[in-house]
């Protein structure tokens, strides 16, 4: 481990630890998280397993969050939803950290025309209509998860870029990159000694508030019927049929709902503090 | 800050005025004689040759009146802007005398040429109209649309004066005058078309509210994308006193959660369908606004018999055999639809289900017929692809019978919802396994749902072919007597499913919530009516 | 002005660019625009390809498509038979301008004000508590906020209508529905603008000069701090103005959202087009409005465009 990665975790345990909500927050999204990932061991009941004798029934000791309209356990599936919910979220989010920060990075690298150019780039792609590309990739490529995410990654990674171009600059322009630099390293060393190392902190930070946004991006495809396909779960899927039904099945709305809430809301609330400032 | 202030005030001024409102739009709309319907999707065209949907047909009635209507309640045959007609001896030749008393919406007259024009015009290859193959029992029609024949004037229509309309057919058709309930075949206005182009195109710019001429009981006053379609009474009508309705409001709400809210807050008199989990809840609570009409269609999947294993009949027999058609009407449908085990509504057109048509489920012949095929349990099936097109409806249905598949069969499915031009092109390229499909009748007759099965149909997105069928279907079209016909229909549909290319599951209802207030409207199977007689009457309050 | 000119000019071939790809891309999605339940005849496919010119190589497709666009005119819609999508657009515009400003007017209002109030507070619980309750609006999504607005105050309490844009009420619902995902954003953004600021060095000497508390407030801090969300306002605008399709859907409301995505669901290919120029052609215009806004906060920034 480099001296500069080892800042970047102490940096994080700094954020997290001053402030205190947030380090609340982060435990509730692990433990949600670890009981979605770990769900197999959790939850008595598959996500698929029908009984149409049940049919919609509420909440009781045998199901705790109730049955759906085909009889499924709505606990299973809020936990087998969440971790498509968050494999989503994650697996986007890596397309567009690897996506934007290779952009950014090499566009800051570049520098000078190449830089203007590729960022002008950035801004034209800024100008589409992104809801329209989603659906038309959707469409045109057929519908398995792994385009949901690519689909998703692809149009989240131009803040990234951004993001990523913005402190690899002003790591540049640092001493000790300069140093290396008159040392006679080659940029390609540079890039990956000192860059990549030191934007981790910002990148992380913005991944934290990118989870959130795709997870809410997916509920949206969830409402247009583009999600994943049935009867594999995700949050945004049971969330729009359970607000389709809340009048008569409370239960199918108000846990998965509750579930996706809290989560994006601890996520948005890390995600604040680990973008804060250091302040002296 | 002065903004702040001026925007509260604006946000205070639109509560006040919104409190303010005294009546709902229904009760409003009751005192105007306005009805106020929901209407499941905006019309993508007014065009009567060009309009394919269902949510057009609702307002081309109310619009333009053909030779023929049919009673409201029973589908009968009843008079028109014919008052009269003649059939030949040979039943070829159909002679109709027109009402002088019709009129267009401009004053002038509607005459036989009008209807002349009409059925040339969707006959023409350049306009692409979808439901010219209806028109394709008149003589040399079929050879017009298909550009073999150059010369329109072929076409076995002859207007033999201003009021006199002489049809020919191309063979014998039983059931020719309910044909001509179906939109195609209503009248259209020449000089209006041809002034904005459209008797060569299909360019419905003449549809628009300020251009539009048309014949029926109501004249188009507004066409709001995504808003409304208003309708009011045409002061030219012939028959302006059967008309007790001064307009109707057809307003397109796809989303049916916003279409019950809206009716439950008294802003339509009534909604297009119901949600079906919200059923139970309106019955229990207000029995009076539910109804469920019997309606001529039909839901069913239906196999790629081209592909392996589905290429063989004990296999999609077996497939059919395991399900519970009941489970899924009473868990998903929740409307006492009629579970369906053959594609033609029983007693449509007086055509009875043959009894030798298994009428339930049977899971110990299902499991007999897949191990005869090779597939012991399921063993070597590979996993099938369901393909439905994305919407609330199909996706519980389709997990259920993937479920009902593999606890009795053991056979895994996959699902697979596409949007509709893409269900629509995975159909026609024949890219599934299994695919949803369902069909409403165009006219009340056995043979709108049996002539999707014959070997040319395009209709036919299971590629079955049977001579035997194909021979059967031929046969009824020349048969001498209606029992001789109806016996034909009886034997091909036998055949029909005795292959099983589709699994039928059930017959549709119309399913919706109206307000007593409407009054006189009567269900039918067709769904078809014209608003005569319908009218609106204001509760007397206690 | 100069800076004006020139940054419409700049926008022009990043205009045609974009409708380059869009056009292109809309050709590879699988059925045509003329499919429905009844299967057409070849010829029938054949003649709506004819009559809309969809029959000519893809080429000749295109450059016909840009003349007539050069005339102004984005063609017919292939769903909505007799209309052009100009028309359409131009109608659900309007509808989308009022919600959108209204949506917008409420998400600055209560976004500023919760970002101001939790930076004020900011190391109390009450800080917290601010900032908490703007997050709200990231974490609850539409599809559940606008139905439960719906059941609350037009069933329960009988106020607004539940759907449609009829009388003036009808706005309040969706846009309440619509600015609060927007409030999350603004208030995010006032907090850690005014924080910023908060810390700076001519606060301490406007303070030490004995200047009032609400004028450092309103006039250095509140100045400064806002630059960030007069940034974010080029963006939001576009997305408010060009609608929600969830807001929409469930309110019944005929705006321009619906377009953006059932023209990509139907494959109405000139309606595809027209969406996304007038999408970007408002990012352009709010981008540039937000610029000189920008400009007249701030001197400096002014000067720099100039140059």
């Amino acid at each position: 481990m480099t001296s500069q990665n080892k800042s970047f975790w102490a940096d994080i345990a700094q954020k997290i630890y001053t402030d205190k909500f947030a380090f609340v927050c982060l435990c509730i999204v692990s433990i949600i998280a670890l009981a979605c990932f770990g769900a197999d061991f959790i939850s008595p009941f598959d996500y698929q397993t029908q009984d149409l004798s049940l049919g919609l029934s509420a909440p009781s000791c045998e199901h705790i969050f109730g049955t759906d309209q085909l009889g499924r356990d709505v606990f299973a599936r809020v936990l087998y939803g969440g971790r498509i919910s968050f494999a989503v979220g994650l697996l986007a989010t890596f397309v567009a950290i690897v996506i934007g920060v290779a952009y950014g990075t090499v566009s800051a690298m570049l520098g000078g025309r190449y830089d203007s150019i590729m960022m002008r780039i950035v801004d034209i792609v800024y100008t589409l209509p992104f809801t329209i590309f989603v659906i038309l990739l959707m469409v045109a490529f057929g519908r398995s998860l792994w385009l949901i995410f690519v689909a998703i990654g692809a149009v989240e990674w131009l803040t990234m870029a951004r993001i990523a171009r913005a402190s690899a600059l002003d790591i540049k322009s640092r001493q000790f990159v300069e140093a290396s630099v008159t040392l006679g390293q080659s940029k390609m060393g540079i890039l990956f000694k000192h860059l990549l190392p030191n934007m981790l902190s910002p990148i992380f930070a913005c991944a934290a508030l990118t989870i959130p946004s795709v997870m809410m991006l997916e509920a949206f495809l969830s409402f247009l019927g583009l999600g994943v396909q049935a009867p594999l779960p995700s949050w945004g899927s049971l969330i729009k049929d359970g607000a389709e039904i809340m009048e008569d099945a409370s239960w199918l709305l108000i846990f998965p709902a509750l579930f996706f809430s809290i989560t994006l809301f601890c996520l948005n609330r890390v995600g604040e503090a680990l973008s804060e400032r250091r302040r002296s | 800050m002065s903004w702040v202030v001026r925007i509260f005030i604006c946000v205070l001024f639109v509560l006040v005025s919104a409190c303010s409102q005294s009546s709902t739009p229904v009760e409003l709309a009751t005192k105007q004689g306005i009805l106020l319907m929901g209407n499941s999707a905006d019309p993508e065209s007014l065009d009567p040759a060009l309009s394919t949907g269902l949510s057009e047909s609702k307002i081309l009635r109310a619009l333009f009146e053909g030779l023929v209507r049919a009673n409201d309640k029973t589908l009968e045959v009843e008079p028109a802007i014919a008052k009269s007609w003649k059939i030949s001896e040979d039943s070829k030749t159909y002679t109709f005398f027109l009402d002088e008393k019709a009129k267009w919406s401009d004053g002038s007259n509607v005459v036989a040429g009008d209807f002349v024009f009409a059925w040339r015009r969707a006959l023409k290859p350049t306009i692409a109209a979808e439901y010219a193959s209806l028109m394709y029992v008149i003589k040399n029609a079929k050879a017009i649309a298909t550009g073999k024949e150059k010369d329109s004037s072929k076409l076995g229509v002859k207007a033999i004066d201003d009021y006199t309309l002489q049809v020919e057919l191309e063979n014998k058709c039983p059931y020719f005058l309910s044909l001509l309930y179906h939109n195609v075949f209503f009248p259209l206005h020449e000089k209006t078309l041809k002034k904005f182009g459209a008797d060569n195109f299909p360019n419905a710019v003449w549809t628009k509210p300020e251009n539009i001429v048309s014949n029926g009981a109501f004249v188009l006053t507004k066409w709001s994308i995504n808003s409304v379609v208003s309708v009011r009474r045409n002061k030219y009508y012939r028959d302006c006193n059967s008309i007790k309705l001064n307009g109707i409001d057809f307003i397109p709400i796809s989303n049916i959660n916003t279409e019950d809210r809206a009716f439950r807050a008294g802003q339509l008199h009534m909604t297009d369908s119901v949600c079906p989990h919200r059923i139970a809840n309106i019955i229990s609570k207000t029995p009076q606004n539910f109804r469920s009409d019997k309606w001529l269609g039909t839901y069913y999947y239906a196999f790629n018999t081209m592909r392996k294993p589905f290429n063989d009949v004990r296999v999609r027999k077996a497939l059919s055999l395991v399900i519970d058609r009941q489970a899924i009407i009473d868990n998903f449908l929740k409307a006492k639809q009629v579970p369906a085990y053959c594609l033609v509504p029983d007693g449509c057109g007086g055509m009875r289900t043959s009894d030798k048509i298994l009428k339930q489920n049977n899971i110990v012949l299902a499991k007999k017929l897949l191990a005869e095929a090779g597939y012991p349990e399921g063993k070597g099936i590979p996993v099938i692809k369901i393909t439905y097109n994305v919407s609330e409806q199909h996706k519980p249905i389709a997990e259920a019978i993937q479920q009902m598949w593999k606890t009795h069969l053991g056979v895994n499915a996959q699902l697979y919802n596409l949007s509709w031009p893409a269900y629509l092109s995975a159909r026609k390229n024949k890219d599934f396994d299994v695919v949803r499909a369902s069909w409403i009748g165009d006219f009340a007759e056995p043979e709108t749902f049996l002539d999707m099965f014959t070997s040319l149909s395009a209709l036919n997105h299971s590629s079955w072919k049977n001579s035997k069928y194909d021979a059967l279907m031929k046969k009824s079209a020349s048969a001498k007597s209606q029992k001789e016909r109806l016996q034909c229909l009886v034997e091909a549909e036998e055949i029909l499913i005795d292959s099983a290319p589709i699994i039928p599951l059930y017959f549709y209802s119309r399913v919706y919530q109206i307000l007593p207030v409407v009054k006189n409207w009567n269900g039918n199977l067709l769904d078809y009516r014209d608003y005569k007689g319908v009218y609106l009457e204001e509760e007397v309050s206690k | 002005m100069k800076y004006f000119f020139k940054r419409l000019l700049e926008a022009v071939p990043v205009f045609l660019f974009i409708i380059t790809v869009v056009w292109a891309m809309v050709r590879f999605v699988p059925g045509g625009p003329f499919d429905s339940e009844r299967p057409a005849s070849a010829e029938t496919i054949a003649a709506m390809n004819a009559y809309y010119g969809l029959d000519k190589p893809l080429y000749e497709q295109y450059f016909n498509f840009l003349k007539n666009l050069a005339k102004g005119d984005l063609g017919p819609s292939y769903k909505y038979n007799g209309w052009s999508v100009s028309e359409i657009l131009a109608e659900k515009a309007m509808v989308s301008l009022q919600l959108g400003s209204v949506a917008l007017c409420i998400a600055l209002l209560f976004g500023i004000i919760l970002g101001v109030l939790s930076a004020a507070f900011r190391r109390g619980t009450l800080g917290t508590a601010f900032s908490a309750l703007s997050l709200v609006g990231v974490c609850l999504p539409t599809m559940v906020l606008g139905p439960v607005l719906i059941l609350l105050f037009s069933l329960k309490l009988k106020i607004f209508n539940t759907m449609g844009w009829n009388i003036s009420g009808d706005i309040v619902l969706p846009a309440i529905t619509l600015s609060f995902f927007y409030i999350a954003w603004i208030s995010r953004l006032t907090r850690s603008g005014v924080v910023e600021e908060l810390d700076r060095g001519y606060v301490k000497t406007a303070r030490a000069k004995g200047v009032s508390e609400s004028k450092i407030f309103c006039v250095h801090i509140l100045r400064n701090a806002l630059q960030p969300v007069v940034s974010y306002l080029g963006p939001a605008a576009a997305g408010l103005l060009t609608g929600s399709f969830v807001v929409e859907s469930i309110f019944q409301i005929p705006g321009l959202g619906k377009f953006f995505v059932s023209s990509a669901l139907d494959n109405d290919y000139t309606m595809i087009l027209g969406c996304v120029m007038l999408y970007a052609g408002f990012i352009l215009i709010f981008n540039l409005f937000s610029d000189v806004l920008l400009a007249l906060l701030n001197p400096k920034i002014a000067k720099e465009l100039k140059k």
